[in-house]
């Protein structure tokens, strides 16, 4: 898919670079709180340290992720609905409910990238994150359960546990020094030996949770316990970035003794995730993905499924997240899609000479239909 | 066709000489006679009667007489074929003989009827053929394939026409006021039925479709109080059509019209009164058993109205009057098939409320 | 046989011959056996002609009265309509259903020779076995002389129009294949004469003061549209609408793809939007999908440009079904559906763009796909696939 001739390659290269410098990328985390800055349609940077220490290597698609190795640097596409995140997260305020939004469109129309995005401009206003790869995970891919000694007939994840707390941790790094002034309001008895006091720093429960598997599901309750408790004393502002989100109400993996499947309300996780999604905290921000994969039959090739929220949450999480603000993503439109082309004809992304031509800008914007899943899929192998 | 006659030969043979004399009577004894004064004695020693040497037939072969007929030795004489009469008195096709100004061609055809060659006077012709050009469709006469395919030669415009008058005596007008006003048919005649009947080429008047009723009942006329009406719909599941509010019954389990008809009676009438009849249980009717979702009274509201109250004091513009639209676009959202244009609308709305850009 | 006794016997034949057959026998004379089969097929052709077309006429007026029309009425199209009404025929090869046709016209055709007095063929060019397609080539040399000379004494001269002392206009159109030729001239020839008649043609249409002959060209000329209809396999290229409402101009038209039918709408000036069966085109997730429907686009280069409304169905949805049985709920396939919608779409885009049909048509988009799912057999698990054989 990239083979084309050495010369050629070479000339590019220098073609690119010396537009390079004409580019018009925007840093934003080297701006941190000038949201103003940042145009609707304009492509941004996130700086390579900036998203390894988001993980966002994991937490972006694997086809976006894929590119960024590649190209050795993350340039993303600012849209609408980041704008409207931006603006919502703006309002937040400590007598103001947690504002809880719910992104949501059809396939591959950048709902987990704005999702990204949202979690990478909280960083640069220091936020706390909480940030969850895919709710999918906590229902589908439990590796290992075990019993709940704290609630009984609850089931502990504590794999997934400890990769919630370890993603926590990594990624709040920024706001590490913060929460380590942040202090428990009592104690915490995980077990007969284990226990921490009151007036201990909350980074105490992260690191508890980490050495500690069999106590890292009560942890994540703790430490969101604590988290919402001290948001509303307006010590810290946070966003809650879940990605599909839906899942929290949708179907599990998960059997119990009597080898039935359990509901995801008997699962630790969901509900710890699920009380941090209710908005009875203040100063925070929810930000939820509503993605079609939940319900969808991927071996339907036919079918065309709603991809709208009532359908993916379904009437009891529908009702639970309500009153939320539906922020829709869609499709490119055509100076977007020339944005991007523009940027992947630079960085010599795409390298076949029909790609480059006129009718290759035309047919690659038309045969992806203007989605932005599909336009990448085609610019990679082109 | 030509014959060829005057059979001399025949005449000259011994066979009809002995034939003429038996006739004459006299005559053939004395032929014997002479002959036996001849030459040639009739009997031989022993008594025996002469018999001939068979050389060769006693009368003109069939090369002499043509031989004479080329060169014009002999008579011809032109004889009528001998199935003459057989002939005459097959009719010819009776299409040939017909007149198109003065007959009716309803009375040559008045019913169905196979396609019948002698009768149709037109040159319909029929059949395919690998090379139309090199030959021309099969004609009507013994054709097969126009046997097969139905015909409406009996249903011509005249025919429909004079079918038409013809029962047009037994026919009332409809009734000019339904005409007029359509939508007073539901109020007037709240119940239509409908049924089809079935008619066949062959001799069979029955079909098993044909006991099929369908009963259209406008269920407005029923005169249904909110709760039965809700009892009403439960009961009737799909047949109700929530739109334009009419029930369909169709009944097709009995053998017979009449009984479908009657069970289709049965079936309003038994729908009617368990929908008016109130159970006990009917009194522990929840808010989640409702039909519809009620946006008054329900936890979004509680939830609506606590946030805005918050936001408010939280300094943002929201519009607490337009939580009554919210909720009717809330109760269309629930209660009607999601699109993504209803979703749309939900989020500006709640936009709107929340005072949010 | 025929060419072979004529020659043979020519010298023998006599005037009286071929005058009448049936007072041969006052002339014992020799006459070639072809040229007597000949004369009897002939005869006997021109009586059986006059009965079937008093035949006809006598039918024509039947049918007026049946249909109760005035017999000046009822044209062939007329005829057509009636017989259609009174035979109804789901026949699908329109070669099998009922006609009722002139005699002239569905009757194959009695070809006549031409004699001089002695009964010789007439025209020397008999001889030479394919006296018309010669004929037209001596007719067109006297023709490139006449022009050559005509334009000669006029070139200077102010006696004519300019325009007669020109090529002949021959733009639109194409010289008539060799079928047509052959049907025109109703004779056989070779592709090798066809070759050289078409190169006299040329020659004398190249020539200046060609337009003198214009009338005699174009009678060997065809409209070249014509030739690009005639070609297409299934439903032909549509007639351009204009939308009252908007406008714009559309084109629309029914084509199906193994059991999908589909009816396609293009309207010129759009965005490139689809919308089949309320499907976009991002709803189809295959880029195999997405790349048939684009296709006429890509190839016609007028992307974007072309707004497609389609709907779709299945045919075997629609047919009757046994009583009190389940009508079967199926629907077009991840190629087949995109593919009927593809061949509507290029239909349309050649009617909305006309520069267009050479590439389309050339491409194999304007065909129609006839192939069709096979019947499973009985007895048999598929239309070829059989159970497995075992031994007891």
């Amino acid at each position: 898919m990239k083979t084309c001739g050495r010369v050629f390659f070479h000339n590019a290269r220098r073609l690119a670079a010396h537009k390079f410098t004409f580019t018009e990328v925007r840093y934003l985390s080297a701006q941190p709180k000038a949201e103003s800055n940042i145009e609707v349609g304009s492509l941004s940077e996130i700086q390579m340290s900036v998203a390894k220490h988001l993980n966002l290597k994991t937490h972006l698609p694997s086809p976006l992720s894929k590119q960024m190795d590649t190209l050795g640097e993350l340039v993303t596409l600012i849209r609408d609905p980041m704008m409207e995140i931006a603006s919502c997260m703006r309002v937040v305020d400590k007598t103001l409910p947690a504002l809880r939004l719910v992104l949501w469109g059809a396939f591959g129309t950048g709902k987990t990238v704005t999702l990204n995005q949202a979690v990478h401009h909280a960083y640069t206003n220091n936020w706390v994150i909480v940030h969850l790869r895919s709710a999918m995970d906590l229902t589908r891919r439990v590796k290992e359960i075990e019993m709940s000694s704290f609630v009984p007939g609850r089931i502990n994840d504590p794999s997934n546990a400890v990769a919630v707390l370890q993603n926590f941790k990594q990624q709040n790094q920024h706001v590490w020094k913060t929460l380590g002034e942040l202090f428990t309001e009592r104690d915490y008895e995980w077990s007969k030996s284990e226990r921490t006091a009151q007036g201990k720093p909350i980074t105490e429960i992260i690191e508890m949770g980490i050495t500690a598997p069999f106590l890292a599901s009560d942890c994540v309750g703790a430490l969101f316990r604590e988290l919402r408790r001290h948001a509303k004393d307006g010590k810290l502002k946070a966003l809650v970035a879940v990605d599909d989100a839906n899942s929290l109400w949708g179907k599990t993996l998960v059997k119990r003794a009597d080898r039935t499947y359990a509901p995801p309300s008997d699962l630790t996780l969901v509900v710890h995730f699920r009380r941090l999604i209710a908005n009875d905290w203040t100063n925070g921000c929810v930000l939820m993905v509503a993605d079609k994969k939940e319900v969808a039959d991927a071996r339907d090739e036919l079918g065309v499924s709603r991809h709208t929220p009532l359908e993916l949450f379904g009437e009891e999480g529908f009702e639970f997240v309500e009153p939320f603000l539906p922020i829709e993503t869609t499709n490119y439109t055509e100076s977007e899609t020339n944005t991007l082309y523009d940027y992947y004809v630079r960085k010599n992304w795409l390298a076949s000479k029909s790609a480059r031509t006129e009718e290759g800008r035309k047919q690659l914007m038309h045969l992806s239909a203007f989605n932005p899943y599909y336009y990448e899929r085609l610019c990679a192998f082109n | 066709m030509h014959r060829l006659t005057h059979v001399t030969a025949r005449n000259k043979s011994t066979l009809a000489d002995k034939l003429r004399s038996a006739v004459g009577g006299s005559d053939y004894g004395k032929t014997k006679q002479s002959f036996a004064g001849g030459s040639i004695s009739a009997k031989d020693e022993q008594g025996e009667d002469f018999r001939e040497l068979y050389v060769m037939p006693k009368r003109k072969l069939r090369g002499q007489t043509q031989l004479e007929q080329a060169t014009g030795r002999a008579e011809y004489k032109t004889r009528s074929r001998f199935d003459l009469i057989d002939r005459l008195s097959e009719r010819p096709p009776r299409s040939e003989e017909m007149d198109p100004e003065k007959q009716k061609w309803s009375d040559v055809w008045p019913a169905a009827r196979t396609f019948a060659a002698s009768v149709v006077p037109l040159p319909v012709r029929m059949g395919s053929r690998p090379n139309p050009e090199k030959r021309a469709p099969f004609k009507k006469e013994g054709n097969l394939e126009l046997v097969k395919i139905p015909n409406f030669l009996h249903l011509t415009p005249v025919a429909i026409q004079q079918h038409c008058e013809a029962i047009k005596k037994f026919c009332t007008p409809f009734p000019p006021e339904l005409l007029a006003n359509e939508s007073s048919s539901s109020s007037i005649l709240p119940i239509s039925v409908q049924y089809s009947t079935y008619i066949h080429q062959g001799t069979n008047i029955r079909d098993i479709r044909s006991r099929v009723v369908t009963m259209i009942v406008h269920v407005d006329s029923l005169k249904l109080s909110d709760s039965a009406m809700e009892k009403f719909i439960r009961l009737a599941g799909n047949r109700y059509d929530e739109k334009n509010r009419k029930l369909t019954i169709i009944t097709d389990r009995c053998h017979t019209r009449k009984q479908n008809l009657d069970y289709a009676h049965y079936l309003l009438t038994v729908l009617y009164h368990e929908a008016n009849k109130v159970e006990q249980w009917a009194e522990m009717k929840d808010r989640s058993d409702n039909l519809k979702v009620e946006f008054e009274g329900s936890s979004t509201k509680t939830k609506l109205v606590d946030l805005i109250e918050k936001a408010k004091t939280a300094g943002l513009e929201s519009d607490e009057k337009s939580i009554e639209k919210f909720g009717e676009m809330w109760k269309t959202y629930r209660n009607s098939e999601e699109t993504v244009e209803a979703t749309r609308e939900y989020g500006r709305q709640m936009k709107k409320l929340l005072g949010i850009n | 046989m025929l060419r072979i006794a004529l020659t043979r016997s020519s010298r023998a034949m006599s005037v009286a011959s071929q005058a009448s057959a049936s007072d041969s026998e006052t002339s014992v004379r020799k006459i070639g056996k072809a040229l007597e089969t000949y004369l009897k097929n002939s005869q006997q052709h021109v009586a059986m002609m006059e009965k079937h077309r008093a035949e006809f006429e006598t039918g024509r007026r039947h049918l007026a009265k049946m249909m109760s029309l005035d017999i000046h009425e009822l044209d062939q199209a007329a005829i057509d309509r009636a017989i259609q009404y009174l035979f109804p025929s789901g026949l699908t090869d329109p070669n099998a259903r009922p006609v009722m046709r002139p005699p002239d016209e569905i009757l194959p055709k009695f070809q006549r020779f031409t004699f001089d007095e002695e009964g010789k063929p007439e025209g020397t060019r008999f001889f030479t076995l394919n006296p018309k397609i010669y004929g037209l080539l001596s007719e067109i040399g006297v023709k490139t002389q006449s022009v050559m000379k005509f334009y000669d004494e006029h070139v200077g001269s102010r006696s004519v129009n300019r325009s007669d002392l020109e090529p002949a206009n021959l733009s639109g159109s194409q010289w008539i294949t060799a079928d047509k030729m052959k049907k025109k001239l109703s004779e056989k020839f070779t592709n090798e004469l066809y070759g050289q008649v078409i190169i006299a043609f040329e020659h004398l249409a190249s020539l200046p003061g060609s337009a003198i002959e214009q009338k005699f060209l174009s009678e060997f000329r065809e409209p070249m549209t014509a030739s690009t209809g005639s070609k297409l396999f299934g439903p032909a290229i549509p007639e351009v609408k204009v939308c009252a409402e908007t406008n714009r101009r559309y084109a629309e038209v029914t084509t199906h793809c193994k059991d999908t039918r589909a009816t396609v709408k293009v309207t010129d000036a759009g965005k490139g939007t689809f919308n089949i069966d309320g499907l976009q085109l991002h709803d189809f997730r295959h880029l195999q999908a997405r790349e048939i429907l684009l296709a006429p686009m890509i190839i016609s280069q007028t992307l974007g440009r072309f707004d497609v409304t389609a709907t779709t169905e299945c045919i075997s949805n629609t047919l009757p079904e046994a009583p009190n049985r389940e009508p079967f709920k199926r629907s077009g396939g991840m190629s087949a559906l995109p593919r009927a919608v593809r061949h509507g779409t290029a239909l349309c885009v050649a009617a909305l763009h006309p520069e267009s049909i050479e590439p389309l048509r050339l491409s194999g988009l304007l065909t129609l796909d006839p192939r069709k799912n096979e019947r499973s057999k009985v007895n048999q698990p598929g239309a070829r696939a059989k159970w497995i054989w075992k031994r007891r």
